[in-house]
């Protein structure tokens, strides 16, 4: 795909990003994103990308979550410069081998909540967001129905924001 | 998020799962889901939220293992690269760093967004906060079609992202909150909470009170410790020193009537009072200390009123009102000026 080709897809479809920039959240920032967008990608090695529109619709969702997680971020530290000043630090403050631990141990946490719904629940998961295989490879690598990978998926993230929600109670 | 439809955070489970794939292609049937409803978008990005917990748990194992590893996290995205082999043990732990970065969109689409992400957010719509000044008014309008109308001298902190949820932070507030059950409309002030079950309250955040009149539908305090319901018609104080809370009536149109240019006042000390007429006025009044405790009800007029002219309106309050440098103060009858 050339640097050429890869603008006119961009301009031709310049509305339908900017009303998904908007549905996710982007207000009257829409416009500036998405220039922001283009001027990245066209600095860009273009020469893998081999789909340039959903490519787009990617990055465009990517950045608006990567926006969203700094603001959360942004409002933990409050919280935790509030706590430090009652006493009651966060792992965040600690030194990093005690937060690895702690981290393995959150982590094994997870596991098994995923993994309560299934041996295979936690495998169809950890070969899809971990290891980044699509879902239908998955069903054909497990021999099972593209549906039941979907399935499979939907209980261990509902059991992963359960997961969450537990522990943000603590 | 347990006030969230379970509907939605079923299908915003779904989307996140979908568009996660590397194969996903329908972004206009995921725009078209978003647009159908503005809880969408928040319940699409609880979900992935859930993902980036385990994200950070899995950088935090892996940047101890090799702490002269590649720079975690620097500009918040989610896939700095992690360039080591986890121990066998840790199941959902990366395998190696292409297995990593490919994990969610590929690596090209990460290394877009590590490039992006400076610059554009700095304009981008975040937890904002809405001031006044001393005498100013000023009505925000929610999304939802809430409304909260801040009365002078006010510091109000909203987030775009909880669009039910205002954090009083100083001054006085009418709150007439379009009502759901399944989402309340909390208003934390301090460290105290209100959760709304109805519709319209008035909130005044001072350094010694809180002051809460409710004057329809009902208004949960402080939900899983005190947890007083306030039904329209009541009022909530609770002395911030003292720490006590006292319920006491209120007539309904008394709630909010700042509104219309009068103060109204039930055992009110004269420092609240004066602390009323400086957010209403737009000029510094402040009582003596010798005065500031002395109990006042009644109402004032501050309609047509010059704010030039306090004598009158201490007069109505049993003392004198003396001008000083910037603005004024209330002092004593008997006072020596």
């Amino acid at each position: 795909m050339t640097q050429h080709e890869l603008q006119a897809v961009f301009l031709n479809h310049r509305d339908a990003l900017l009303r998904f920039l908007r549905a996710r959240g982007a207000g009257d920032n829409a416009e500036d994103i998405l220039q922001d967008l283009w001027l990245r990608v066209s600095d860009m090695d273009d020469s893998n990308i081999t789909s340039p529109l959903p490519y787009f619709y990617r990055a465009a969702n990517n950045l608006m979550h990567d926006h969203y997680r700094m603001a959360q971020r942004s409002r933990q530290r409050d919280h935790d410069w509030s706590d430090v000043h009652r006493g009651t630090g966060d792992a965040s403050d600690l030194p990093l081998p005690d937060r690895a631990l702690i981290a393995r141990q959150r982590l094994a946490e997870i596991e098994a909540t995923i993994g309560s719904e299934g041996p295979r629940v936690l495998e169809v998961f950890r070969r899809f967001r971990v290891d980044g295989i699509s879902q239908r490879q998955i069903a054909e690598e497990l021999g099972i129905s593209l549906s039941s990978v979907e399935k499979d998926l939907q209980r261990a993230y509902r059991a992963l924001a359960r997961w969450r929600e537990g522990e943000d109670v603590e | 998020m347990a006030d969230m439809n379970d509907m939605v955070r079923e299908q915003a489970i779904a989307w996140a799962i979908r568009t996660r794939d590397a194969d996903f292609t329908d972004w206009n049937g995921f725009t078209l889901w978003l647009e159908a409803d503005r809880w969408h978008n928040v319940a699409y990005e609880e979900a992935l939220a859930a993902e980036d917990r385990l994200v950070a748990l899995s950088d935090d194992v892996a940047s101890a293992a090799e702490p002269k590893g590649a720079p975690i996290d620097q500009n918040g995205q989610m896939d700095a690269p992690i360039s080591q082999q986890p121990a066998n043990d840790d199941y959902l732990l990366p395998r190696d760093q292409t297995n990593r970065r490919r994990m969610m969109f590929g690596a090209l689409a990460a290394s877009l967004v590590v490039a992006v992400s400076a610059g554009v957010w700095t304009q981008m719509p975040q937890p904002y906060d809405v001031m006044t000044e001393p005498g100013q008014r000023e009505i925000v309008a929610l999304p939802d079609g809430s409304q909260i109308t801040l009365n002078g001298d006010t510091s109000i902190e909203l987030d775009h992202k909880k669009p039910r949820y205002a954090r009083l932070n100083r001054g006085e507030a009418l709150f007439t909150v379009v009502h759901d059950d399944d989402d309340p409309f909390i208003v934390d002030t301090g460290k105290m909470r209100l959760v709304d079950a109805g519709t319209e309250f008035n909130v005044v955040k001072s350094d010694e009170a809180l002051d809460v009149a409710v004057s329809e539908g009902l208004v949960i305090y402080n939900p899983g410790r005190e947890n007083v319901s306030l039904p329209a018609g009541k009022r909530l104080y609770r002395d911030i020193s003292r720490s006590r809370v006292t319920i006491s009536d209120i007539a309904i149109e008394q709630v909010g009537i700042w509104r219309t240019g009068q103060l109204s006042f039930t055992g009110a000390t004269l420092g609240e009072v004066a602390e009323a007429l400086d957010r209403n006025l737009g000029v510094t009044v402040t009582a003596s200390e010798a005065i500031a405790a002395r109990p006042f009800s009644g109402v004032i007029q501050l309609k047509d009123r010059d704010p030039e002219d306090m004598e009158p309106i201490a007069a109505l309050l049993g003392v004198r009102a003396e001008k000083q440098a910037k603005g004024w103060i209330l002092i004593g009858d008997d006072a020596v000026p």
